[in-house]
């Protein structure tokens, strides 16, 4: 058993290039914080934290009440809604519209009456109690209320 | 020879130096075993049908305006198991066993690319398959004629194996740099992960194993001893590619630092552990090692 490695068996330069190159893209992003997937920014939990935070939240609006939307309560496909929900402002009114409509369909294909969807921004604060994480309200804003009338 | 020379030099041996053929067909059978297990742990077809509002396509398929009709992303999942099976297969056929490899993992690779840009197109950026696909990605244009027994080592199994480590290197790399990038030294000399652990993932399931969490949490010097154990794991992970010495240490690390994720955050990131143990490892070596251990005898 040869130990050795034969004289002339390098990859090709066209092997070569064209890994350094997706090598040197990688890079690239990773260090200059480019969001081209699948080359990414590697932002993984690269923010501060601290004892507030604030998000929107969605909340289904039936005769009883407002009840804040459960992403467990509804399907698989739903699980990063919350996400879409966090850039609200920035979205457009048919990409607003149409993340209401999404979130109303979901409710009522779970059996839910929805008569509007409302969406605040809250500020929480983490209160640890015991083992437990709680989260208590500081401030609350309505930002829109959107997906009216449809049944 | 300058600093520059030596630098060079390294780079040159730690991105040429031969490895066995038997290396390299353990990390291209092992990705097209976790091809085929990421896709039964959680198949893309799932997201389907989603309504339009939800849909958020990363650049690679923004020419589309929801996510493909469910029949279409099952025949994916369909190809990738497929692909994976041929793999297997061809391999005990000498006359079959490098073109049809080729394809089965070519085939592989591309359709499981385009299967993660679905839960990628969801409105955050989705980083749980991309140490799977860019540790996998140089092993497409890597020699697919190798078997098992073949242990003279060759520079174009050496390139691939070592692309892998590099590509590795560069993800954990960046992810400790972005923090630093972020946030500066004070990610790890302040309260930051004290209050991550208390949040935990704020719209998730609560973690596994949150008493650890808190517990953690609850003594600052522990936060901030656990802070530079991410920070320097990430940043130092580069080291296995040029000293092979301290891959131990670094498989350790992530295997630490995944669990600790997982049991603390909810963070599911196994597959990036599974990715590292596959690519650090030389399993034939380990094998043969394991094999010449005498076998103890009873008296």
């Amino acid at each position: 058993m040869s130990q050795r490695a034969p004289v002339n068996d390098a990859p090709s330069r066209l092997t070569i290039g064209a890994v350094l190159l997706a090598l040197a893209l990688l890079f690239a992003a990773g260090v200059g914080t480019k969001e081209w997937w699948p080359f990414t920014g590697w932002r993984l939990y690269s923010n501060m934290k601290g004892p507030t935070s604030g998000s929107y939240f969605a909340y289904r609006v039936d005769p009883s009440g407002e009840h804040v939307v459960d992403y467990h309560d509804l399907p698989y496909s739903y699980g990063r809604a919350p996400y879409i929900l966090e850039k609200f402002p920035k979205l457009d009114a048919t990409e607003r519209d149409s993340l209401c409509e999404a979130l109303a369909y979901g409710e009522r294909q779970e059996g839910r009456p929805v008569t509007s969807i409302r969406i605040y921004w809250e500020k929480r604060r983490v209160v640890p109690v015991d083992g437990e994480r709680h989260t208590k309200l500081l401030e609350r804003e309505l930002h829109a209320t959107c997906a009216k009338g449809s049944v | 020879m300058s600093v520059l020379g030596a630098v060079r030099r390294r780079l040159h041996d730690s991105l040429f130096g031969p490895e066995t053929p038997a290396r390299l067909v353990v990390l291209q059978g092992g990705f097209m075993a976790f091809f085929a297990a990421r896709i039964l742990y959680e198949p893309a077809h799932r997201l389907t049908p989603q309504p339009s509002g939800l849909f958020r396509p990363v650049p690679m398929i923004q020419f589309l305006d929801r996510m493909p009709p469910k029949a279409i992303v099952v025949a994916g999942e369909v190809l990738v198991l497929l692909a994976t099976f041929t793999w297997f297969l061809v391999g005990r056929s000498p006359s079959w066993r490098a073109r049809g490899r080729r394809i089965a993992y070519v085939t592989a690779w591309v359709v499981f690319l385009l299967l993660a840009t679905l839960p990628a197109s969801r409105g955050k950026i989705w980083h749980r398959d991309l140490l799977l696909i860019w540790g996998s990605a140089p092993l497409l244009l890597a020699p697919t004629d190798g078997g098992i027994h073949h242990r003279a080592p060759t520079r174009r199994a050496g390139f691939a194996v070592n692309s892998s480590i590099a590509f590795l290197s560069v993800a954990y790399f960046c992810t400790g740099f972005q923090k630093l990038k972020a946030s500066g030294l004070e990610w790890i000399f302040s309260d930051n992960l004290q209050w991550a652990l208390y949040w935990g993932r704020v719209r998730g399931d609560p973690p596994p194993w949150r008493e650890l969490a808190f517990f953690i949490a609850d003594r600052p010097w522990l936060s901030q001893l656990s802070a530079a154990f991410i920070v320097a794991f990430e940043v130092g992970f580069f080291l296995v590619f040029f000293f092979p010495k301290t891959r131990r240490a670094f498989l350790i690390g992530a295997w630490m630092f995944h669990v600790g994720t997982y049991l603390m955050l909810g963070l599911d990131y196994w597959f990036y552990a599974f990715v590292v143990t596959l690519v650090l490892v030389d399993w034939p070596k380990l094998a043969d090692r394991i094999r010449r251990q005498p076998v103890p005898t009873t008296a």
